[in-house]
């Protein structure tokens, strides 16, 4: 198997190098962070591949610092997942290992995050405006970011997004959706599970959907900040798109910042900006008919 | 009498008519609006509760009714987030 992953910005070249005694290896970097991920086989290969294809991927550095894991194949047929020198995962399946190895990309990237905003938070497009979605977990990002991907808009990611101090463009970290289980029955309307199934791992809590199942990915998983939506899913909830204050888009903003610690003064002064130049909206609902709609309206304004 | 003080390192941020008081370092934000922020101005230590629920009637006698309740409620709140101190 060759390994195709892509550069999403031109400065970025997939150059797998020997990182791990003699293995190939990729380089992640985004958010001022970086993680490598060695891999040892076709089978590692290919799950490395299918989580990272459209990432920000870097030439392999060697720095004393960065985390790195590693993914190969025993000889029973387990995958064995190691973080540095720890094993962290021994398991026959792909998309549980998968999204362990996930999970702990996404961690280390945060980790170490500088230099700008790092939250947790879906970031997707509608004619060429950007619209972030921060979110804590359950709030409805990825299913959200899923649906929204179906009618059009371009996904380009549903966890990570990062803004650079002084600026209002987003870095998304285009990765799989990992969408949990329940979503599946509230977007089987709007989502081909079936038809897409080569293009998905099961995960322990549903589903890692691969963005190029979505449509054509974006060359650039850069965007301007045009809109900030603050979703929020909940059985009961009447719909409601309601412009938020500036003070509430800060106080919301904080608490969706993951690498606060790693900014002066915890990121306050930057959240302040961002929140004085972006437009912020609170997002509730129960039901995903028609919110295309009305984000499109939300968005012609901009 | 206790006097309410603001704890060093708080920053309050004007943002539209809106506020939020936040510690740097210490990572709190929380937010409020313009009546709490006069309020915050008035946690020096040197005025008592009851001092500054005068002071606010004297200069907005129109709201003097609710005075009283706004001013236990907003030192309450900033006691909670460990903003202010009383000495």
């Amino acid at each position: 198997m060759t390994m195709s992953m892509r550069s999403s910005i031109c400065f970025w070249s997939m150059t797998p190098s020997n990182l791990s005694e003699g293995m190939p290896a990729i380089t992640i970097s985004f958010g001022g962070s970086s993680v490598s991920v060695a891999y040892g086989d076709e089978r590692a290969a290919g799950i490395v591949d299918f989580l990272c294809r459209h990432m920000p991927i870097s030439e392999c550095q060697r720095e004393p610092d960065l985390q790195t894991y590693r993914l190969e194949k025993g000889e029973k047929g387990d995958l064995f997942l190691y973080q540095g020198s720890k094993l962290l995962h021994k398991g026959s399946e792909d998309g549980f290992t998968a999204e362990i190895l996930l999970s702990g990309i996404c961690h280390d990237l945060a980790d170490k995050s500088r230099g700008g905003l790092l939250f947790h938070a879906a970031v997707l497009a509608f004619e060429n405006k950007g619209i972030l979605l921060p979110g804590g977990i359950g709030a409805g990002k990825t299913t959200l970011a899923l649906f929204l991907a179906s009618k059009g808009y371009s996904y380009l990611s549903d966890e990570l997004a990062y803004i650079e101090e002084g600026q209002n463009i987003m870095q998304a970290l285009t990765r799989p959706l990992n969408l949990k289980e329940p979503s599946r029955e509230v977007l089987k309307r709007d989502f081909h599970f079936q038809e897409e199934a080569g293009r998905m791992m099961a995960s322990s809590r549903g589903d890692l959907i691969s963005p190029d199942s979505l449509g054509p990915v974006r060359s650039q998983n850069e965007m301007p900040a045009d809109v900030i939506l603050f979703p929020r899913y909940g059985v009961e909830k009447s719909f409601r798109l309601e412009p938020l204050s500036k003070a509430q888009t800060v106080l919301r903003l904080s608490e969706c910042l993951i690498n606060a610690r790693n900014l002066p003064d915890n990121g306050f002064p930057e959240a302040i900006r961002l929140a004085k130049t972006v437009a912020a909206y609170r997002l509730e609902y129960s039901c995903l008919d028609g919110i295309q709609k009305h984000i499109k309206k939300i968005l012609a304004r901009r | 009498m206790e006097k309410p003080r603001r704890k060093p390192g708080y920053r309050l941020e004007e943002l539209d008519g809106d506020f939020v008081i936040y510690h740097p370092q210490g990572n709190k934000i929380f937010h409020c609006n313009a009546t709490a922020s006069l309020i915050w101005n008035l946690c020096d230590g040197l005025r008592t509760k009851e001092e500054i629920k005068k002071l606010l009637k004297e200069s907005y006698p129109e709201a003097a009714d609710s005075i009283d309740d706004d001013v236990d409620e907003v030192l309450d709140l900033f006691l909670e987030h460990d903003a202010v101190e009383l000495v």
